[in-house]
């Protein structure tokens, strides 16, 4: 049963295992799978290359046109300059988004257009630059000059008006000139149109003409006065185109601001559907990665939990039938249990109604036998003898077998009054001295001084717990000694002391083996033990149940060979008073005057001593039995007796004679006359007795008598 | 432990402490011990042995005592004082009185006996 159980146990704590594995597993998976969104998160955190590179491109641009203006309104070069880099790198950072958003086809699109729209804007603000400048005047200057040149060439020949010439401006060089690029000719324009702010503007040409006018009026004005009138006419006509061209250009300018506002709009509306676009675009891979693992997820979560309930349906199963089948068994364990408690029974009861069968009639055998001996002769009294001895012997064996059938039926119940410790134990040694000076052995007592006075309990039921402890250890043990101690262990708060009452001996032991079952019914250690010692095997369980009814323990360790000590520990609660307890007569107390007194009982007939010896035991003295006078005079003649209980009427020597004869040998020991006839009592005082008791006696008047004589 | 109709135990019980064991053995000496007693009185009143007749109404009369029978313990200690004086048919009708009561003592002793635990 005990191995099923354990099966059973282990298919739970499987089933619970392999439950425990699945959740694990899917718990690791679902913590993978979450993980899974870690790198989305991650993207989501970092910033968004393209978001930064539009932007940047958008603010270079900015910037660009910042120097731009910084250079229409300075002038100066430096600005022009960094207008270019600022160009270059919004053409990089373009490049660079045209590159990110290659793999993305709107996203690709989007950078296109804003590269077209920047371009556009840079370009824009190009021409708006090079508008600005004025082209349309230069080109008028120019053909005024072109106009002058042979004025020139005739100064020139003429020698006299060299200093003027020279101060014209020189001819820009044409190498230079094709080298620059479009921004450095931009600003090369500029340059050539300040230098001609400077030296020589309209207003200073014309000034230069009239100086021209007078000298060649002065030196030859008939030639020249026609051609003088018609560069001035070309000048007026270069002043009207360039007025002319100045309202063009300012037309082309505001046109391209328009253009310019224009494209910043567009721009900016980029730019607004481009961050939806990637907002969208980031939503869209949040929810994404959420999806993937949800759906992740749900199928772990699935699959987990279908053989989560796979398994519980499994092993659950698996439980239920094993669990039956342990209900099945358990049922058939428990009709064997009754099957064989209702047999120890029945064999109890069969026990107890055999022994107490046998019992009767064996009692009557020896009372046949007893009274047989009374009248046969000398050899068939020998033999009655033996007959008697051997039924008492039975009797001996029987008489357990009902005590334990009581114990088991735990029909005793234990008295609950005051007694004196010290007096058991005494009472113990005393009962057993005999044994063991007959068996060659010392009977040794050693009763601990801290030892209560009184407790209270069942002193009859203690009293038969160490008579049978010490009947086996005397009996067991050859050489040597048997001790028996009785020590204090411990006092309770409740007023409770622990006793321990040891016998040990020097006996023969019992194997470590044997130790366990010595306490059973029926046992002893081996089958020798019962050979040569004789005995039912139930006086140690007797001994046991009585400990274990009155809520002790009982232990034994034994070594063979060397003796074998039992320890018996009882609690009771100490009964603490100052007077000493005298228990009534008639309860059968024991008295303590009596305890350990030698007393001879002579009366020939056996009832007489029978109530004499019982009175006398029960209150802890010793006695001695005879039936004649000349009995009693031998017994008094080898044995020291306290005081002795004379019947009157003996056959031989009668009581009275046999009195004289004591106190004529000089002893002069209380003697108490036991007598049916009342008038004795008159005249027993002149006879020698101490004093005399009037059968049938009462108990407590055979002992008053008795401890009044004893002094 | 049955009622009995003759035999008063109260006394044997009180002295034994609740020890039937020792209620049984007295018991079984009385059984034991009567018989034998009352063959002797008997015995002793035919041969007219006065003095032996009341030695032995004496031995019996405790005993009849012991066991709650005072009526024939009285009878008993009639012969053992007053023999002399008791006519030969008084006397004869004392001893069969004395045997019968004495032969239901046993029996019921010995029902006492085998039904009591002990």
């Amino acid at each position: 049963m005990t191995g099923f159980v354990h099966a059973v146990t282990a298919k739970a704590f499987a089933g619970f295992l392999f439950l425990a594995i699945v959740f694990g597993v899917g718990l690791f998976l679902i913590y993978r799978s979450v993980e899974g969104l870690n790198p989305a998160v991650q993207r989501i955190r970092e910033p968004n290359k393209i978001v930064e590179l539009w932007g940047d491109a958008i603010k270079n641009v900015n910037v660009a046109a910042t120097y731009m203006r910084s250079y229409l309104l300075t002038v100066d070069p430096a600005m022009l300059e960094k207008f270019d880099a600022q160009r270059d790198t919004i053409a990089s950072e373009l490049d660079t988004l045209r590159l990110l958003s290659l793999n993305n086809p709107e996203r690709s699109e989007r950078a296109d257009s804003l590269v077209i729209l920047l371009d556009q804007k840079l370009e824009e603000m190009t021409l708006g630059v090079v508008a600005s400048q004025g082209d349309a005047m230069s080109a008028a200057i120019d053909d005024a000059v072109k106009q002058l040149d042979p004025l020139e060439r005739k100064r020139e020949q003429e020698e006299e008006v060299s200093t003027a010439r020279d101060s014209v401006a020189p001819q820009p060089k044409a190498e230079e000139k094709k080298k620059k690029n479009f921004f450095q000719r931009i600003m090369l324009n500029k340059q050539k149109k300040k230098s001609a702010d400077t030296d020589m503007d309209i207003v200073q040409l014309a000034s230069m003409l009239d100086s021209i006018i007078v000298a060649d009026t002065i030196a030859a004005v008939s030639d020249t006065v026609n051609h003088t009138l018609l560069i001035a006419e070309q000048l007026a006509e270069a002043k009207t185109k360039d007025y002319q061209n100045r309202e063009v250009q300012l037309k082309d300018e505001l046109r391209m601001l328009a253009q310019m506002r224009t494209t910043d709009s567009t721009i900016q509306a980029l730019s607004t559907r481009m961050l939806r676009a990637e907002q969208e675009a980031t939503a869209d891979l949040i929810a994404q990665a959420s999806t993937e693992v949800r759906k992740s997820s749900d199928y772990i979560i699935t699959v987990l939990a279908g053989g989560a309930i796979l398994l519980i349906v499994f092993f659950t199963v698996i439980i239920r039938r094993d669990v039956g089948r342990s209900a099945q068994l358990q049922r058939q364990i428990d009709q064997a249990r009754i099957n064989a408690e209702q047999l120890a029974k029945t064999r109890e009861e069969f026990a107890a109604n055999m022994s107490h069968e046998i019992r009767s009639p064996l009692n009557a055998i020896i009372g046949i036998s007893e009274q047989l001996s009374k009248t046969s002769s000398l050899e068939q009294q020998k033999l009655l003898e033996g007959l008697i001895r051997s039924s008492q012997h039975l009797l001996g064996l029987i008489n357990p077998v009902l005590d334990v059938t009581r114990l088991n039926a735990n029909k005793i119940e234990f008295e609950s009054q005051p007694f004196k410790l010290r007096e058991v134990m005494h009472d113990v040694q005393y009962a057993f001295n005999q044994a063991a000076v007959d068996q060659g052995i010392k009977l040794l007592m050693k009763v601990s001084a801290d030892v209560p006075e009184y407790v209270l309990g069942d002193e009859v039921r203690l009293r038969q717990i160490m008579f049978n402890l010490v009947s086996n250890a005397i009996k067991f043990t050859d050489h040597g000694s048997v001790t028996i101690t009785c020590d204090k262990q411990g006092e309770t708060a409740d007023g409770e002391c622990r006793l321990s009452f040891q016998v040990a001996d020097t006996g023969i032991g019992i194997e470590r083996e044997s130790l366990a079952r010595i306490f059973e019914e029926y046992t002893q250690a081996n089958r020798g033990i019962a050979r040569k010692f004789g005995g039912t095997g139930l006086g140690l369980s007797i001994t046991r149940k009585l400990v274990e009814q009155q809520d002790g323990t009982i232990t034994v360790t034994s070594e063979p060979g060397r003796g074998t000590v039992f320890h018996v520990a009882l609690t009771y609660p100490i009964v603490r008073t100052e007077e000493p307890i005298v228990r009534r007569l008639d309860n059968n107390a024991p008295h303590h005057r009596l305890k350990g007194k030698n007393i001879l009982v002579c009366d020939d007939e056996d009832m007489n001593r029978m109530l004499a010896v019982m009175v006398i035991s029960n209150h802890g003295g010793f006695t001695v039995e005879c039936a004649s006078g000349e009995e009693a005079l031998e017994k008094i003649h080898h044995l020291d007796f306290d005081l002795i209980l004379m019947d009157l009427n003996l056959p031989g020597i009668d009581g009275k004679s046999v009195v004289a004869l004591i106190r004529a040998d000089g002893k002069k020991l209380p003697i108490i006359a036991v007598t049916g006839n009342a008038h004795e009592q008159d005249s027993i005082h002149s006879t020698g007795f101490n004093g005399i008791i009037i059968k049938p006696y009462q108990e407590a008047q055979l002992v008053d008598e008795i401890v009044r004589h004893l002094g | 432990m049955t009622t009995q109709k003759h035999l008063n135990l109260s006394y044997i019980k009180a002295l034994s402490g609740g020890n039937n064991g020792f209620v049984v053995r007295m018991l079984q000496t009385f059984c034991r011990n009567v018989p034998p007693g009352m063959s002797k009185l008997n015995e002793h009143a035919a041969a007219g042995e006065l003095v032996e007749v009341g030695q032995s109404a004496h031995k019996l009369k405790t005993m009849f005592r012991y066991v709650g029978m005072e009526g024939i313990a009285n009878d008993l200690e009639r012969l053992e004082f007053n023999l002399s004086d008791i006519s030969e048919t008084e006397r004869s009708n004392l001893l069969r009185r004395i045997d019968q009561a004495a032969e239901k003592a046993i029996l019921e002793a010995q029902d006492v006996i085998l039904t009591t635990p002990y």
